[in-house]
């Protein structure tokens, strides 16, 4: 490049740049030729300048046969020289490891040509490697591992409309104080009532006047038109359904039992809920709110603080059981027809009124003889994996044991504990446990 | 996937339906026993799921989700009785320092994935060889082709397989 540094000091009134040009080029007649020659003589200035422009000009002609490339053709014409290329079949044997040595430098200066390259045979690499181990990876059907994972969650943990159709399922819990989240195992309608809004519109010449009445008014408006609580319904269409109400109280629901209940409990002035079918109950305390279950219309049982079940029995209508604290029973229909229970007590109802029942400590080992590893097969499975085992080893696998499959999970883990053929400890999860070989107290 | 860093209930089910299987097969690998593996990777999402609103995830969901796994799978080995079976064959030691990557599972998962995505007569070809581990020879016997038309198939399927991954920089880093 040429730079011209300095300024140049041409006395346009005698000579000027075209002249010195001109010059340059010998197309000037000998009277200017004269005339220039003598102007650079006369001062050295005069010369650097003509040098200056003599430069700019031989710079001008060498640009005129100046040619651009586009550089990236160029390279990628480079590179298809320097290799020509990669095959299909190259590439299986890099994947296959059985490139012999031609193969590898092949493939090696491929990638040495650009960092596209590079990745490119990096990524079959990755994808050899991958393949190498493929025989031992095991596809897991994401969409099942995750419904089991939902279901093993003692909240759901997702926003999802009410169903109106039920799905099989098996037991989850659904927090009763967001009545958006329901369980995908059972169906929960909240029915929601239409909000009534008003509005007053005084006359301006009442304003002073009705003042008093229009602020009483008002409130009467507001307190009237106070949403109404909402109600939810759990139905266990085909599982065991659990459900945790908003005051904490736990409900268990066997299969095929209905439960309405408040949503809402801080909002409502007791705590009353409908049970349809066998329900197990541990309520939370709360004093200043009685807990009532009114189960089939038949009874309503009153409790704070207690643990109960109500079920069918095949010889009364009703059978309450309490587990923990106490209890009052009533008839719906005639609700001085009561009585009070306490832990571990049980009464039936039929025509009309209460008896108590007296449970014989006996316990019947009903059932078909199964092998402990079929038991616990089923275990697992019926709780909807709560139930977890330490390695099949730790069991004898020809042991066989008489057991109803049919009963409860958590009561044939009872049952063989009673056996002696396992243990459970309780885990951090309600209806949670871990079954572990027996072992006796003293050991 | 690549660029969320948060677990929220919004993507929670996505990014377990992403990462379920590759985690187990990772953690199998080590102790060989599937419902150990489920346990252990169900046990890191349940524990991810109640704390998910306390999570800062500073580098990726993959690199977080990693780390938990298998630290409940060193802690598990370590501690947990169901696996003392696993405790003298797997050096934890090894396990804490020289871990495997998590990303050969990864692109398994998503390989398998691809491979369904095959013309049948390619993916039957191509899953003789690589899932089933039968020589060209076998196959081209078996499927009554050349071998050549065989090793044609098998590269044609990786061409189609990387052109479906190489967009994956989760896969491939």
């Amino acid at each position: 490049m040429i730079t011209i540094e300095h300024r140049l000091h041409i006395d346009m009134s005698k000579v000027n740049e075209i002249d010195l040009l001109r010059y340059s080029q010998g197309k000037l007649s000998s009277e200017e030729a004269n005339k220039v020659s003598k102007w650079l003589s006369s001062d050295p200035k005069h010369q650097q300048d003509y040098e200056a422009i003599q430069r700019i000009q031989s710079a001008a002609t060498d640009l005129a046969g100046h040619r651009t490339f586009d550089v990236s053709t160029e390279w990628l014409t480079f590179q298809s020289k320097v290799s020509p290329g990669l095959s299909d079949y190259d590439v299986l044997q890099l994947v296959d490891h059985t490139a012999d040595y031609k193969t590898k430098k092949k493939i090696s200066d491929w990638a040495a040509v650009s960092s596209d390259n590079a990745s490119v045979i990096d990524q079959y690499k990755s994808i050899g490697g991958a393949l190498d181990g493929i025989r031992d990876y095991k596809r897991i059907d994401p969409s099942e591992a995750f419904e089991a994972f939902s279901k093993a969650l003692t909240t759901v943990p997702f926003s999802k409309s009410p169903k109106n159709t039920p799905t099989p399922a098996s037991p989850t819990k659904v927090p009763a104080s967001t009545p958006s989240q329901l369980s995908p195992t059972g169906q929960v309608v909240t029915m929601k009532p239409e909000r009534e809004e008003s509005r007053s519109v005084f006359p301006l010449w009442m304003r002073y006047a009705a003042a008093a009445c229009a602020v009483l008014l008002v409130g009467a408006l507001v307190w009237i038109n106070q949403p109404k609580p909402t109600t939810a319904t759990l139905i266990a269409s085909t599982q065991d359904e659990f459900i945790t109400l908003s005051d904490g109280t736990e409900v268990r629901m066997n299969k095929g039992s209905e439960l309405t209940y408040f949503v809402d409990v801080d909002r409502v002035n007791s705590r009353d809920v409908k049970l349809s079918g066998t329900g197990s109950f541990e309520i939370a305390p709360m004093e200043e709110k009685p807990f009532t279950v009114t189960a089939d219309n038949l009874i309503g049982i009153t409790a704070l603080g207690t643990g109960f079940r109500v079920e069918d029995h095949p010889d009364f209508d009703k059978v309450v059981t309490i587990t923990e604290g106490s209890i009052r029973a009533f008839s719906v229909e005639e609700e001085d027809v009561s009585i009070v229970l306490s832990a571990i007590e049980s009464a039936g109802f039929r025509d009309g009124g209460f008896e108590r029942i007296i449970e014989e400590e006996e316990v019947i080992y009903d059932g078909e003889p199964h092998t402990v590893i079929d038991v616990l097969d089923h275990l697992m499975k019926a709780s909807s994996w709560r139930v977890i085992s330490s390695p099949y080893t730790d069991f004898d696998g020809d042991a066989t044991v008489m057991i109803d499959l049919d009963r409860p999970y958590e009561e044939i883990l009872t049952i063989l504990n009673e056996k002696q053929v396992l243990s459970f400890t309780e885990l951090n999860c309600t209806g949670c446990y871990k079954v572990t070989k027996f072992v006796g107290e003293d050991e | 996937m690549k660029n969320e860093t948060e677990i929220t209930s919004a993507n929670f089910e996505e990014v377990f339906k992403a990462y379920f299987g590759p985690l187990c097969n990772y953690v199998n690998s080590y102790i060989n026993n599937w419902e150990g593996s489920r346990e252990i990777v169900q046990g890191a999402f349940m524990k991810i799921w109640e704390n998910k609103e306390d999570i800062t995830i500073t580098s990726s969901i993959k690199n977080y989700l990693y780390s938990t796994v298998r630290n409940r799978m060193i802690d598990g080995i370590r501690t947990d009785k169901k696996l003392e079976e696993y405790r003298n064959s797997i050096s934890v030691d090894a396990l804490v320092e020289n871990p495997k990557d998590l990303d050969p599972y990864l692109l398994r998962e998503e390989i398998l994935k691809a491979v369904d995505n095959l013309k049948p007569k390619m993916k039957k070809i191509f899953s003789l060889s690589k899932f089933e581990g039968l020589t060209y020879s076998e196959i081209a016997s078996f499927m009554n082709i050349s071998k050549r038309a065989v090793e044609d198939n098998v590269a044609r399927s990786l061409f189609l397989l990387r052109e479906e991954l190489k967009d994956n920089e989760e896969l491939f880093g």
